[in-house]
């Protein structure tokens, strides 16, 4: 039995405005597909690209890959929280120590991704590495690039897609919020409540200093 | 009626729990060129005046815009006694009165020890010699100490979030200050020797609008970045003269 409320008129059935409908509606599906297989090739080009640069990087001295970092604006407790050890070790790999394969692995895909920041980012001064990384990924919470990657030290390239789309800004990448929920899950948004009770002023002695709201 | 209010009442979770401790924010090997900071860890301080004297291991507990004024440490430093036992790791991120340090603190201790946050009282700086300074904290370990100082003293819980941007700017600056005079070092002079050309550089208009290096720090977090560029040109400049 046919339902009276969705039934269309046979001219309506018949009509151009249906015909159009039915094409847009296949080629919006056609291009989507394509889009989803053209991000897949995109991303697994940019893998490759990320893996051999952290291999070329991961046969250079550590005191080097330091040196360029260090001319992106990074400081070296910065470096520390991305490979995991204290800011003591990374002063004494500057001055020639030695460092183990795991940590120089490390080392090396940060330098592999302030590489891919440089020469696809369209970075703006010499130290926008260092100022992405510091850069709050949604206003009103705390988390930035440089949390989630010290939360995926050993992440593969795969892990990293997501913010690597957010750091180069594709514009079909993730919003702020679905990346902090990809790398955080949902309870960031509690934290983000938590967060937003407070505010950072600026009191009459100059002194910088927390208020409570409510 | 009771059992309402009862009802009323918000419980504790797991993510109203402090920061803890993680096993690589104890450096146990500090730069001698480190500025004395919240966090760090002092052995053989004798603390005579406390109901209960001790001596041994200290923490200093001040929060790192407190502990100077401009560069120069205040006269008296507000200091925590790190002792046994520990407490039971059911309790590590609920605990106010003490943060849980495991085994991380005094470095090479086999015994869980706790940081006494109603014992703390200050210690003239000079009693904070770097020579028996024998660990620091990393921010993420300063921020934990931190959050758990104001829940001693107040019972709030401030999210790690917000203690770690406020105090990022005094902790970059010291990280800077290593960074200055061990640069000085390295090119064979004395480290301490520039500590004033240091301060005017903090002190100096930074590429944040009007805002000197040091307010550009604490009020924009990715202020980082440019502020190790300007120092590492002031730097060459000063090694240059």
């Amino acid at each position: 039995m046919t339902n009276t409320t969705t039934a269309l008129p046979q001219q309506l059935r018949q009509s151009p405005v249906v015909a159009g409908l039915m094409e847009h509606a296949f080629n919006r599906a056609a291009a989507y597909i394509e889009h989803q297989g053209t991000v897949s090739d995109h991303h697994v080009a940019r893998a490759q690209w990320l893996d051999d640069a952290t291999e070329d990087f991961a046969a250079v001295e550590p005191s080097a890959l330091l040196a360029e970092l260090r001319s992106a604006g990074l400081l070296w407790s910065m470096v520390s929280d991305v490979v995991g050890v204290t800011d003591t070790a990374v002063r004494k790999w500057r001055k020639g120590a030695a460092i183990d394969p795991r940590h120089h692995r490390r080392l090396a895909r940060l330098s592999a991704l302030a590489a891919l920041h440089a020469n696809f980012a369209s970075p703006t001064s010499d130290t926008s590495f260092a100022e992405w990384l510091d850069t709050r990924i949604v206003p009103g919470f705390s988390a930035t690039p440089l949390t989630l990657l010290t939360l995926n030290r050993d992440g593969g390239a795969t892990r990293l897609q997501p913010l690597l789309d957010w750091m180069l800004d594709h514009v079909d990448g993730e919003h702020g919020e679905a990346l902090l929920d990809r790398y955080l899950g949902e309870q960031w948004r509690g934290e983000a409540r938590e967060e937003q009770r407070y505010r950072i002023v600026t009191d009459s002695t100059g002194d910088r200093i927390l208020l409570m709201e409510g | 009626m009771a059992g309402d209010e009862d009802d009323d009442q918000e419980r504790w979770s797991e993510a109203d729990a402090y920061d803890v401790l993680e096993d690589h924010d104890v450096n146990d090997e500090p730069s001698p060129l480190q500025p004395v900071g919240p966090g760090d860890v002092f052995a053989d301080v004798e603390l005579g005046h406390l109901a209960d004297p001790f001596v041994g291991h200290v923490i200093v507990v001040g929060h790192p815009c407190s502990l100077r004024r401009g560069i120069a440490l205040q006269p008296d430093l507000p200091v925590a006694p790190i002792a046994p036992p520990g407490i039971p790791t059911s309790q590590h991120g609920i605990a106010e009165r003490v943060l849980p340090v495991r085994k991380l603190l005094p470095p090479g201790t086999d015994q869980n020890h706790v940081v006494q946050l109603t014992r703390t009282t200050t210690v003239p700086s000079e009693a904070l010699d770097v020579g028996r300074r024998v660990a620091t904290l990393s921010a993420a370990g300063i921020v934990a100490l931190q959050q758990r100082v104001v829940g001693n003293h107040t019972r709030v819980k401030v999210p790690s979030g917000v203690i770690a941007a406020h105090i990022r700017g005094p902790l970059a600056e010291l990280e800077l200050w290593t960074d200055w005079r061990d640069e000085l070092e390295q090119n064979g002079r004395a480290p301490h020797d520039h500590d004033d050309d240091f301060d005017a550089f903090m002190a100096s208009e930074s590429s944040f609008a009007e805002l000197s290096w040091r307010a550009a720090l604490a009020e924009h977090e990715h202020a980082r970045g440019r502020a190790v560029a300007a120092m590492t040109d002031e730097l060459a400049r000063l090694l240059d003269a």
